[in-house]
């Protein structure tokens, strides 16, 4: 079937009222290299590019936990208006690494060696039969380091860090939700980081 | 062995535990590790004695690695992993929407005898005979 590119509306937006809204995602999230997704087995819905069905990584490869607390880390997007393209997405995550310690700087230090990252993470807000719990940043363009602060007076000397989609290369799609059938599927590969022996 | 007795530990010939252990756990898994995490020492060592429990199950179905651990049905407390499975817990997740995608290895399911259909061959088939070929139907 031919995708749609008309950008008409094919169905009304309701308020589902069981399923009211609730900010925030839960602590850990996980960080993968884009180059390490594997693109031809990553597969979207047929008819919702927005739902990812299966998110695959190359054989070896696996995704890296962030753990956070409380809702330390957290995400944003935000339309990015085009003046004679289609309108674009900037997805950004704010993350924080609670520990200053060698282990986790020299990862710290990685993440600033210019690759571009994914990130997935699990709302608060899981949606109807938990089916929209899980989103995916950066998909298609990746995500960069932006910020990254430490200050020994503030924010009790952790490491503050911010990943977003570079200007001029942004995301095609709001973040997309992640779904492999049910919630405890994607939850159970989540868990796993999406490793893939 | 626990983790302690591995961090704590040392031969009779003065090489500490902790060593020879994470030098066995990366020749097997390829992975770099962190001696100074806790945490992820813990983890090395229930993936090294998982590894090997894995090893002795003989049963012939085996979950994608980032499956493991995935509940039985709806609600149930029994994760499913390669250490666990058995054939009547394969079944069960088998029956899950699309089951098959969790699994890296399945057993080939016992070949159906195909029946033998006799092709009659029609020398003077007319206009109005049935063709035998499918596609063009």
């Amino acid at each position: 079937m031919p995708v749609d590119c008309t950008g008409n509306l094919t169905t009304d937006i309701l308020f589902d009222c069981s399923n009211a809204p609730i900010g925030g995602i839960e602590q850990n999230v996980i960080l993968i290299a884009k180059d390490d997704i594997d693109v031809v087995n990553t597969t979207t819905d047929a008819t919702n590019r927005i739902l990812v069905t299966n998110l695959q990584l190359k054989t070896g490869k696996t995704g890296h936990l962030l753990s956070g607390v409380k809702q330390s880390n957290g995400k944003a997007w935000e339309l990015v208006k085009k003046e004679n393209a289609p309108d674009k997405f900037k997805h950004t995550f704010s993350g924080v690494i609670f520990n200053p310690s060698a282990a986790n700087k020299q990862q710290a230090d990685a993440l600033a060696k210019g690759a571009k990252y994914v990130v997935v993470l699990e709302q608060v807000w899981k949606g109807a039969d938990s089916k929209d719990a899980f989103e995916i940043l950066g998909l298609s363009s990746g995500l960069e380091l932006m910020t990254m602060t430490n200050n020994s007076k503030e924010n009790d000397n952790m490491i503050v860090f911010e990943l977003s989609s570079a200007d001029g290369y942004e995301e095609t799609t709001m973040p997309r939700t992640l779904l492999d059938e049910t919630y405890a599927a994607t939850k159970t590969i989540f868990n796993n980081k999406f490793l893939q022996a | 062995m626990d983790i302690a007795t591995v961090t704590r530990s040392v031969t009779g010939s003065g090489e500490r535990y902790l060593e020879l252990f994470l030098k066995e756990y990366t020749s097997i898994f390829k992975e770099k590790v962190n001696p100074s995490c806790p945490k992820c020492l813990t983890d090395y060592l229930n993936r090294y004695k998982n590894h090997f429990k894995a090893m002795a199950n003989s049963c012939n179905y085996r979950l994608h690695a980032k499956y493991e651990n995935i509940p039985l049905e709806f609600g149930s407390p029994i994760l499913v992993n390669n250490t666990n499975i058995t054939d009547a817990y394969a079944q069960k997740l088998l029956q899950h929407n699309n089951g098959q995608r969790y699994f890296a290895q399945m057993p080939k399911a016992a070949e159906v005898p195909v029946k033998k259909t006799k092709v009659i061959k029609n020398n003077t088939a007319s206009a109005g005979s049935i063709s035998a070929n499918p596609s063009s139907q």
